[in-house]
């Protein structure tokens, strides 16, 4: 892979959080390279810093110290502003559960990131159906929100994760709360979703038989991350 | 940056979606805008309505103007008619009756016995301008005053001393040499001694009876409490425009004035501070509503901001919210106050002046936006600010 596919560059990374009852240093040292195109699945045990890694990653948490090169630019030191600008060009997200909005249609949830990055309303619609039709929703746009199964729910939350067109897919324990069979339908929707080789996914699990559909996969490990061949 | 349309129409759909959260916000600023619109609308209506009832137990609302007869040089003194209508056109004037009077009892003659009584001649405003409702018949109109009618109106006393039981309305009765048609008697709240006088057309008495007093007293009946002072102020540079004001003399009934207005005060201060509590009531409801919004809606900001929206995106859709409540509330507030201005227009016989419900209704429509967004304000900062971990990572 050569160095112009390189999306996301992170040397040294450190993270302390500061709490009245002292400091919890979570990070310590994670260096980290995702090339478009590219899956890693990030394992570890709870309360290893999985989750934080990714929310430094999405630009939720600003990390102590290192550096992160986004697409080949320092975005360590920006503003709350520009941090939502990257998020929203940048970035899908899904969560472990409750992804979606409540009191809402898929349709009207769908739209938000839409509104966010100020696309006019006659290309909305075309792209939620478009997104919905890949995740197998497409007959489900005008249903509410709340009325859709588990699985359901986080496939509308994968489509909201693409609808944007992002360059990396955030997933925190996207299947956590979900058997086996439909675990795998979303892996397969990920797949297929960055199979054209412009998307990259960073997937946090601690599912085996999840992370193994990756093509690569990372061990938290006392702060550092360490890939496992 | 969320556009302004789709900023609405979200703001709307979730206002509507949670609208159980709101209710009490709603009812409370549209009872509360709804008053103010009654009160700013009807207030002077309504005012010149008690006032009227009120003043039949005071007359504060009367100017009485005469000409004192017991000065030699303006005994012969009376109201020319300009003077008559300049008056009746000063601001706050409402009504303006011209009066006389005979200087020595009149009497009238039934089955050989004698009746002594008290003759006045007045006008058709006479009436009006004292609030007088016939017990029965009716009272001059414009006709019997300019076409020197020979009618009649008896206080219900006088006819009950000189009919008795028999029915009298319709009857003629002799005063001073010439028959007159008895079309109405005078009683009730106000009336006072009247009830005992005779009344005729003013120009048919000053025509047909000897020793008339010359149209020395005018009645002026202010619109309000507020006009008596100003009006009773202008009336003698108004008379001198075109006569002396030589012996003018106006009289105020000050007292019943001071304590009516104390009374009015108030009421009005009452009024004020209820419309007040409840617009008060109204943004805390609102206030509340909000604050709870955004803790239970934690998830959903933590999300948005997940999708891309900025600070400034999130607090714009809290306080589109905010004040999509309010202006809302003042809508409904509106509708329920044009309807209650019109059943009060029509149970007071006055119709609401179209400039001033249009201005109420900007006022209000002013402060349920200063309302929506001081009570949105707050909840709407603390949206923005949340931090996006803290909404997304409980599960
Ligand atoms: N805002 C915070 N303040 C203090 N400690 C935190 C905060 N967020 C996470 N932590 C701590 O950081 C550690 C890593 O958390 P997390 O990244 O959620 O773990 P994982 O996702 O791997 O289970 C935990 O010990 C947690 O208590
Ligand atoms: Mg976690």
């Amino acid at each position: 892979m050569n160095n112009s596919d390189c999306i996301i560059k992170i040397s040294n990374l450190a993270m302390n959080f500061h709490t009245p009852a002292g400091d919890i240093p979570v990070l310590n040292g994670v260096n980290l390279e995702i090339h478009k195109g590219e899956s890693l699945a990030i394992l570890g045990p709870s309360g290893s810093g999985k989750s934080t890694l990714l929310f430094i990653v999405g630009l939720f948490l600003t990390p102590t110290a290192g550096s992160y090169v986004l697409n080949g630019r320092e975005i360590i030191d920006i503003d709350e502003k520009n941090k939502a600008e990257f998020r929203r060009n940048y970035f899908g997200f899904v969560f472990q559960s409750c992804n979606l909005i409540e009191n809402s249609t898929v349709f009207e949830d769908l739209e938000y990131p839409l509104i966010y990055a100020g696309i006019p309303p006659r290309e909305r619609k075309e792209r939620i159906d478009e997104v919905l039709t890949r995740v197998h929703m497409g007959h489900r746009i005008y249903h509410r929100t709340n009325l859709l199964s588990g699985g359901e729910q986080q496939r509308v939350a994968v489509a909201r994760a693409l609808v944007n067109r992002p360059h990396v897919i955030l997933a925190d324990e996207p299947t956590g709360q979900l058997d086996s069979e439909n675990s795998q339908n979303i892996m397969d929707l990920f797949l297929e979703c960055i199979s054209d080789k412009k998307t990259a996914l960073i997937l946090v699990t601690h599912d085996h038989k999840v992370a193994d559909r990756c093509a690569k996969t990372c061990y938290f490990n006392g702060g550092t991350l360490t890939e496992v061949a | 940056m969320i556009n302004v349309r789709d900023l609405l129409r979200i703001g709307t759909r979730q206002v509507f979606r949670h609208r159980n959260r709101y209710y009490g916000g709603i009812l409370a600023i549209a009872l509360g805008t709804c008053g103010f619109i009654v009160v700013m609308t009807m207030g002077r209506d309504i005012k010149m309505n008690i006032n009227r009832d009120l003043d039949l137990l005071g007359g504060a609302t009367m100017v009485k103007v005469t000409f004192r007869r017991d000065m030699p040089s303006c005994v012969k003194s009376f109201f020319k008619q300009d003077t008559v209508d300049a008056i009746s056109r000063l601001p706050g004037v409402n009504i303006v009756s011209l009066s006389a009077m005979k200087n020595l009892y009149a009497s009238t003659f039934l089955r050989e016995k004698e009746f002594g009584f008290v003759l006045v001649g007045v006008d058709d405003a006479f009436w009006t301008a004292s609030s007088f409702t016939p017990k029965s018949g009716r009272f001059f109109s414009i006709e019997d005053v300019t076409e020197r009618r020979k009618v009649c109106v008896l206080g219900s006393v006088l006819a009950n001393r000189i009919f008795g039981n028999l029915p009298a309305l319709g009857q003629s009765i002799l005063i001073d040499c010439d028959y007159y048609e008895i079309i109405g008697f005078l009683e009730g709240t106000g009336v006072g001694d009247m009830n005992q006088f005779a009344f005729l057309p003013i120009t048919t008495a000053v025509d047909r009876i000897d020793c008339m007093t010359p149209k020395n007293k005018l009645y002026v009946r202010c619109r309000t409490w507020d006009d008596v002072e100003s009006v009773a102020s202008l009336i003698p540079g108004t008379v001198r425009q075109f006569q002396s004001d030589n012996g003018l003399q106006v009289d105020v009934a000050r007292a019943q004035l001071k304590y009516i207005k104390k009374i009015a005060w108030w009421i009005q201060l009452f009024v004020f501070v209820s419309i007040s509590a409840t617009l008060c009531l109204g943004a805390t409801g609102i206030w509340y509503g909000m604050m709870t919004a955004v803790r239970s809606r934690t998830r959903e900001i933590g999300l948005k901001k997940a999708m891309g929206a900025t600070n400034h995106d999130i607090m714009a859709q809290f306080l589109t919210e905010s004040l999509c409540l309010s202006i809302g509330s003042t809508v409904i507030g509106t509708g329920l106050g044009w309807l209650i201005m019109n059943i009060i227009g029509a149970l007071i016989h006055s119709s609401p002046v179209h400039g001033l419900f249009i201005a109420s209704v900007m006022t209000s429509i002013t402060i349920s936006v200063i309302l929506g967004v001081a009570a949105g304000y707050y909840p709407s900062a603390q949206a923005a600010r949340l931090e996006v971990i803290s909404a997304v990572r409980f599960e």
